[in-house]
C-alpha cells in the first residue's frame, strides 16, 4: 500500500513538474528560514556550554542601587570581594578572576597588540576549558606562565604545541608558555580572549589592584575590577546565595553615600549574553528572530497548502477511484500526508543546502557563532528530522481532508468541489500579504527611526568632529589649534560622551538625587553648536575655557527641573543647592554660581530618557575633578581632512606620543551604538524581500492553476465578446481582492508593534499614515505585477483553443 | 440480492428541486446480469451510483445483501462497497499516475491483501482480460479498448459479489464493444452479479433482463431469452 502512495506521490510530482517546484521552493526557503533562527538562537542561549561545569558556575557582577534611579549592572565586580566569598560561603566551592588587559606581545619578529586576561592561579579550575598541549593544572602557578589558544600558537610560533617557548609582554617581561588550549568557540562564548597570563606576576595588574588601597573600600565609591566567577558545590541553592549578597556587601562597604546600595548579581555564565540588564535587547531579538523564522516557515507552508488544494481538482479522478475501491477517508488522509511528507523532505535537503550557504553569511551580520553540523548533532538532527515530520503534517492536514472528503460520485462527475476550497485559499493568500506588509511598515519604521536618531534627535551638530583620547595637559592638545583644518580644540571626560558617571547628590531641602556628572571646558558646547538656553557661555570666568583657576557650573535643563528652579533664567547666578557632593561638601572658595544653562543633549541617549547633569570645569579644586579628563574634541574645517588627519598624527608622535594615536570620528562612534537599529534596518528589509518573494511564489503558482480551470470560461467568454482587458481584469481581480483584505489584517497589528517599539525611545519619530498606505500600494503592486504576466497570456488565447479543450 | 424499493433521489439547490429517481422499485438476484436502459438524463446514473453505495438514496429502501442501506454512513458505505463492488465506467477512469498493473493493484490495496498475494491476482487478472502484455504500460498510453480493458481487470481482481458497469462500451468501437461484452458475460457466468447501464440493444441483449427508465421512473422489465 506504502509504495502505492510512493509512487503515485512521485509521478504525481514529476507531472506537474512547475507546480511541485513552487511548492518545494517556498517550503525550502521557509525550512531555511526557520533553521537559520534556529541555530542563532540555539547558540545564542548555550554560550559558554564548553565549560564543563557551565549549570554551578556563576559571573558575580556588580550592582548599584542609587535612590532615583533604575540599578546599574555591570559584569565586572570590586577584585577584593572574592576572597571575601570563598571566606563567607560554604556553598562555594571556588572563586577565581580575570582582569582584562591590553598589551603587545612579540615572539620574534612577530608583534601584535591583544587583548589577555590576567588569571588568578586556579583559574583553569573554576573554568575548565578544553586543553590541547600541556597541562593546565598549575599553568599559572609560576608567574611568568602564560596560557594560549591553537590558533594564537600558530600565529606567535608556526605551531599548536609551544610548550615551554617565551613571549615578550610589553617589551619587558618575558612569560612562558605552559600550556597550550582548544580555540575557543567564535561568537559562542562571553570570554573574548584566548591569552590567560598568571595574575600572581608583580606586573599584573589584578596583583597591583590587591596591594592598592583606592580598591580597598574605605571611602564612598565603589571600584570595579575584573571579572568574578565563582563555582557551586552541587546541589547548593543559588537562590540561597543571591539572597544573602546585599548585606553581604553592606558589610564591605561601609560607607557609601547615602541613599545608595550595592550588591552583587549571580548570573549563571551561559546565562551571561541574555541578562537584560547587561545586554538589554538580546532577549528581544532572538524573539523576534523566532517570529520572523516561524513567519517564513508558515508563508512556505501557506503556498503548499494553497497549491495543494487548488489542484485538487486533478487528484478528484484518483481520489474517487480509490474510494470506490473501499478506501477509507483514513487511508487516504495518510496518503495526501506521505505526499507532503514527499515534498518537505525534498524541500528539507534544498533547505540544508541553502542553510549551508547562508550561515556564514548570517553569522557575520549577527555576530553571531551558530553552528550547523548535523552529521555530528544527533540532538540537531533529531530536531530537524521531528521539524520535517511536524511540517509535513500541519502543511499536509488541509490540503490531505480537503481530497479525502471528496465525494465520489460528485467526483465521477467531474463536479466543482465547493466554494469553502476557494475561501480558505484567499484567506491565506490575504494572510500571506498580511505577514509581506507587516515586514514592509517595519522597514520603513525602523528606517525612519534610524534615520531620526542619528541626526535629529541628537541636538547638537556632530560632523566633522574629530575625538582623540589624550591627556588635555598636553603638549599634543596646546599645539592642535594652531594646524590648518582645526576649528577649535576642547577637552571633556568621557562622561561627556557615554554619561557613565553620576554622584548621589544631597540637597538642601535634604532630598538625594542622582545626576550626571560631565567635566567639560565651557567652549565646548560652540563647537557642537548648542546655544545656552539661560546665561552666557562665555562668562564663565575663564571664558577660553582653559583648565587653570576657573569654576563655576552649567546645568542641564533635566537639572534645572530637578534642583527645583522655576526656569533656566531663574538658576542663573544661583549657588548649587547641594550639601553633599556623594564626595565630599563643595569646597569653599570656588565659584559655585551656575553660570549657564544649556538644553538637554546627549550624543546616545535616544533610547534613554533625559537624565540631569551638571557640568563642571576639571580642576583640581573641583570634587570630581581630579584627574586629566582624557578626552580631547576637534572640530574640523571639514576641508583637506585626509591631510588634517596625517598632520595630527604627526604632531601626536612630535609632542612625545608613541604608537597610533585613539582617534574616531564622532559619528562613526554614534553610528556604532546604532549599529543595532542599522542591523534591525537591514533585517527588516531582508524579511520583507523573502516574503515578497514567497509570496509572489504562491500568486504565481495559484494564478496559473485558476487559469487552467477558467480555461472553458475564458473560451466562452471571449466567444461571447470579451475583451483581452476585460480577461485580465477578471482574473487579476481576484488575487487583488485578498491583498486589500490583507492590510485591513497587517495594519493594526502592524501598527501597534511598531508603536510599542518606538516607545523604547526616549525620541522617536510618529508613525505616519502614508507608511502603511505605502506598504499596502507595494504588496498590491507586487501581486498585480506577478499575476498580469500569466493573465494577460490566457486572455489572449483564441477562444476555439479553450472550447476545444472542453 | 439486492432490493430497492419505492427509491427516489432529490437534487435540491438554492432554486431547483430535481427529481433524478422517484418511485422506483426493483429486485435483482444473485448471479444475474441486468441491463438498465434509458434516454439521456433518465437517472440511469444515479441509480447505478446508489445500487453501488456511492450515494445516499432521498427516500425509500434499499436491502443490499440483506442489509438496510439506504441511511448508512459514508464510513459504513466504504466498508460495504469495498467487499462487495466492483465498478466500470464509460471514460474507464484510470489513474493516471500509475501503469496497468498498478491501477488493477489499487482494487486490492484496501482490502488487507497481502503484497505477494495481491502480484499474484494481478497477474491473473491481467491474463484474463488480454492485456498482461502491457502490464506496465501508463493509461496514456493504450487505446480506449485496452483501457477498458484494464478498469474491467481492476473490477474483477477483488472477486466482487457485484460489477456495476456504467456504459461500458459507450466509447468504444465496435470490436472493443463486443470483446467487453464478452468479459461481462463471463463474469455474470462465474457467478458474478451484473448490472450493466446502456444505451445499446444489441449489448443490452446481452443480459437477462432488461429495466427501462424514464423521466426517474422504471417503466417496463422485460425478461430476454436465455
Amino acid at each position: 500500500m506504502f509504495r502505492s502512495y510512493l509512487v503515485s506521490a512521485l509521478r504525481n510530482l514529476v507531472r506537474n513538474r512547475f507546480y511541485s517546484g513552487i511548492s518545494i521552493a517556498a517550503l525550502a526557503v521557509g525550512l531555511s528560514a526557520a533553521l537559520l533562527a534556529a541555530l542563532v538562537i540555539r547558540n545564542q542561549v548555550s554560550y559558554d556550554h564548553f565549560i564543563r561545569d557551565y549549570p554551578r558556575t556563576y559571573l558575580a557582577g556588580a550592582v548599584l542601587l542609587p535612590s532615583d534611579r533604575s540599578p546599574l549592572y555591570d559584569a565586572m565586580a570590586p577584585s577584593f570581594v572574592a576572597a571575601h566569598l570563598k571566606l563567607k560561603f560554604n556553598e562555594i566551592e571556588a572563586v577565581t578572576r580575570l582582569l582584562d588587559q591590553d598589551v603587545r606581545l612579540r615572539h620574534g619578529l612577530i608583534e601584535s597588540k591583544e587583548n589577555i586576561y590576567w588569571a588568578d592561579r586556579n583559574a583553569f579550575d573554576v573554568l575548565t576549558v578544553p586543553v590541547f598541549a600541556g597541562t593546565l593544572k598549575g599553568a599559572l602557578e609560576r608567574p611568568d606562565g602564560i596560557v594560549l589558544t591553537r590558533s594564537i600558537a600558530r600565529k606567535y610560533f608556526g605551531r599548536d604545541d609551544p610548550i615551554g617557548e617565551s613571549l615578550l609582554l610589553d617589551g619587558a617581561h618575558a612569560m612562558t608558555v605552559t600550556a597550550v588550549i582548544e580555540d575557543l568557540p567564535v561568537n559562542s562564548t562571553e570570554l573574548e580572549s584566548g591569552l590567560f597570563a598568571s595574575g600572581i606576576a608583580s606586573f599584573s595588574p589584578l596583583t597591583q589592584e590587591d596591594n592598592d588601597p583606592r580598591f580597598i573600600p574605605k571611602g564612598p565609591g565603589v571600584s570595579l575590577g575584573g571579572r568574578t566567577y565563582i563555582r557551586l558545590l552541587p546541589n547548593a541553592s543559588v537562590d540561597r546565595l543571591q539572597q544573602a549578597m546585599p548585606a553581604f556587601v553592606r558589610n564591605l562597604y561601609p560607607a557609601l553615600p547615602p541613599g545608595v546600595s550595592a550588591s552583587l548579581q549571580l548570573i549563571r555564565i551561559d546565562q551571561v549574553s541574555l541578562f537584560p540588564p547587561l545586554n538589554p535587547s538580546v532577549r528581544g531579538r532572538l524573539a523576534v528572530m523566532a517570529i520572523v523564522g516561524v513567519l517564513i516557515l508558515a508563508i512556505g507552508c501557506v503556498v503548499f497548502v494553497n497549491l495543494s488544494t487548488a489542484r485538487s481538482m486533478s487528484r478528484a479522478l484518483e481520489v474517487s477511484i480509490r474510494k470506490v475501491s473501499g478506501a477509507s477517508r483514513g487511508a487516504l488522509v495518510l496518503q495526501f500526508i506521505g505526499e507532503s511528507l514527499v515534498y518537505v523532505l525534498l524541500a528539507a535537503v534544498v533547505a540544508v543546502a541553502l542553510t549551508e550557504l547562508l550561515i556564514p553569511h548570517v553569522n557575520a551580520f549577527l555576530n553571531s557563532g551558530a553552528v550547523f553540523e548535523y552529521w555530528r548533532d544527533p540532538t540537531l538532527l533529531a530536531c530537524m528530522v521531528l521539524g520535517v515530520v511536524t511540517v509535513a503534517i500541519v502543511a499536509g492536514a488541509y490540503p490531505a481532508f480537503v481530497l479525502s472528503a471528496m465525494r465520489p460520485a460528485n467526483a465521477l462527475k467531474k463536479s466543482l468541489f465547493g466554494s469553502g476550497g476557494v475561501l480558505a485559499r484567499q484567506c491565506l493568500v490575504a494572510l500571506q500579504f498580511a505577514v509581506l506588509i507587516g515586514f514592509l511598515v517595519s522597514a520603513a519604521v525602523v528606517y525612519q527611526q534610524r534615520t531620526y536618531a542619528t541626526r535629529d534627535a541628537l541636538r547638537v551638530n556632530t560632523d566633522q568632529m574629530l575625538i582623540v583620547r589624550s591627556p588635555c595637559n598636553s603638549a599634543f592638545k596646546s599645539q592642535l589649534s594652531s594646524l590648518a583644518g582645526v576649528l577649535g580644540v576642547f577637552c571633556s571626560t568621557e562622561s561627556f560622551l557615554d554619561r557613565e558617571t553620576f554622584s548621589n547628590l544631597r540637597l538642601r531641602d535634604g532630598r538625594i538625587v542622582a545626576m550626571d556628572m560631565v567635566g567639560a571646558e565651557f567652549g565646548i558646547f560652540d563647537l557642537y553648536g548648542l546655544r545656552p538656553l539661560a546665561g552666557r557661555l562665555g562668562s564663565s570666568p575663564n571664558s577660553n575655557g582653559s583648565l587653570a583657576g576657573a569654576g563655576g557650573y552649567i546645568l542641564n535643563e533635566s537639572a534645572v527641573r530637578q534642583f527645583g528652579f522655576r526656569s533656566a533664567a531663574a538658576a542663573i547666578g544661583q549657588s548649587l543647592p547641594i550639601v553633599d557632593t556623594g564626595e565630599g561638601s563643595l569646597p569653599s572658595g570656588v565659584v559655585n554660581e551656575i553660570v549657564a544653562v544649556v538644553p538637554d543633549f546627549a550624543i546616545h541617549a535616544v533610547e534613554q530618557n533625559d537624565k540631569p547633569a551638571i557640568y563642571y570645569l576639571p580642576t583640581s579644586n573641583n570634587p570630581w575633578g581630579t584627574r586629566d579628563p582624557g578626552l580631547v574634541h576637534i572640530k574640523l574645517t571639514g576641508r583637506d581632512i585626509p591631510e588634517t588627519l596625517s598632520a595630527i598624527d604627526r604632531l601626536w608622535l612630535a609632542t612625545g606620543n608613541s604608537g597610533a594615536s585613539d582617534r574616531f570620528f564622532l559619528n562613526h562612534y554614534i553610528q556604532t551604538f546604532y549599529l543595532t537599529i542599522l542591523r534591525e534596518v537591514q533585517a527588516c528589509t531582508v524579511f520583507a524581500v523573502v516574503a515578497a518573494l514567497l509570496a509572489c511564489l504562491g500568486l504565481i503558482g495559484l494564478s496559473a492553476s485558476a487559469t487552467e480551470r477558467r480555461t472553458k470560461e475564458i473560451g466562452i467568454r471571449k466567444a461571447m465578446g470579451a475583451g483581452t482587458g476585460d480577461i485580465v481584469r477578471l482574473l487579476v481581480w481576484q488575487f487583488c481582492k485578498p491583498v486589500l483584505w490583507a492590510n485591513v489584517m497587517a495594519w493594526p497589528i502592524a501598527g501597534s508593534l511598531m508603536n510599542r517599539w518606538l516607545h523604547g525611545f526616549a525620541y522617536h519619530v510618529e508613525l505616519a499614515p502614508w507608511t502603511f498606505t505605502a506598504a499596502g500600494a507595494s504588496a498590491l503592486v507586487i501581486a498585480l505585477l506577478t499575476v498580469s504576466g500569466q493573465a494577460f497570456l490566457a486572455a489572449r488565447a483564441r477562444p476555439v483553443a479553450a472550447l476545444r479543450y472542453e | 440480492m439486492l432490493k430497492l424499493e419505492k427509491l427516489s433521489k432529490i437534487y435540491r439547490t438554492s432554486e431547483v428541486e430535481t427529481h433524478a429517481l422517484d418511485d422506483v422499485s426493483f429486485e435483482v438476484e444473485a448471479g444475474e446480469f441486468l441491463a438498465i436502459m434509458g434516454p439521456s438524463g433518465c437517472g440511469k446514473s444515479t441509480l447505478l451510483n446508489i445500487l453501488g453505495l456511492l450515494d445516499n438514496p432521498t427516500g425509500g429502501s434499499y436491502m443490499f445483501f440483506g442489509k438496510e442501506v439506504a441511511r448508512a454512513s459514508e464510513e459504513h458505505l466504504t466498508i460495504l462497497r469495498r467487499g462487495a463492488v466492483g465498478f466500470i465506467f464509460q471514460s474507464f477512469n484510470l489513474i493516471d499516475d500509475l501503469n496497468v498493473a498498478e491501477n488493477v493493484e489499487v482494487a486490492l490495496i484496501y482490502r488487507g491483501v497481502p503484497g505477494g498475494e495481491r502480484k499474484r491476482r494481478v497477474s491473473e487478472a491481467l491474463e484474463r482480460v488480454g492485456i498482461a502484455h502491457r502490464s506496465r504500460h501508463l493509461p496514456q498510453q493504450l487505446s480506449g479498448g485496452q483501457q477498458q480493458r484494464v478498469a474491467i481487470a481492476r473490477a474483477l481482481v477483488s472477486n466482487p459479489k457485484l460489477i456495476l458497469a456504467d456504459e461500458p462500451t459507450g466509447n468504444l468501437d465496435t470490436a472493443n464493444g463486443e470483446a467487453v461484452m464478452e468479459l461481462l458475460t463471463g463474469a455474470s457466468r462465474s457467478g458474478t452479479t451484473v448490472v450493466m447501464v446502456t444505451h445499446s440493444l444489441v449489448h443490452a441483449a446481452r443480459a437477462q433482463r432488461t429495466v427501462k427508465l424514464l423521466d426517474g421512473h422504471v417503466v417496463s422489465e422485460t425478461l430476454l431469452a436465455a
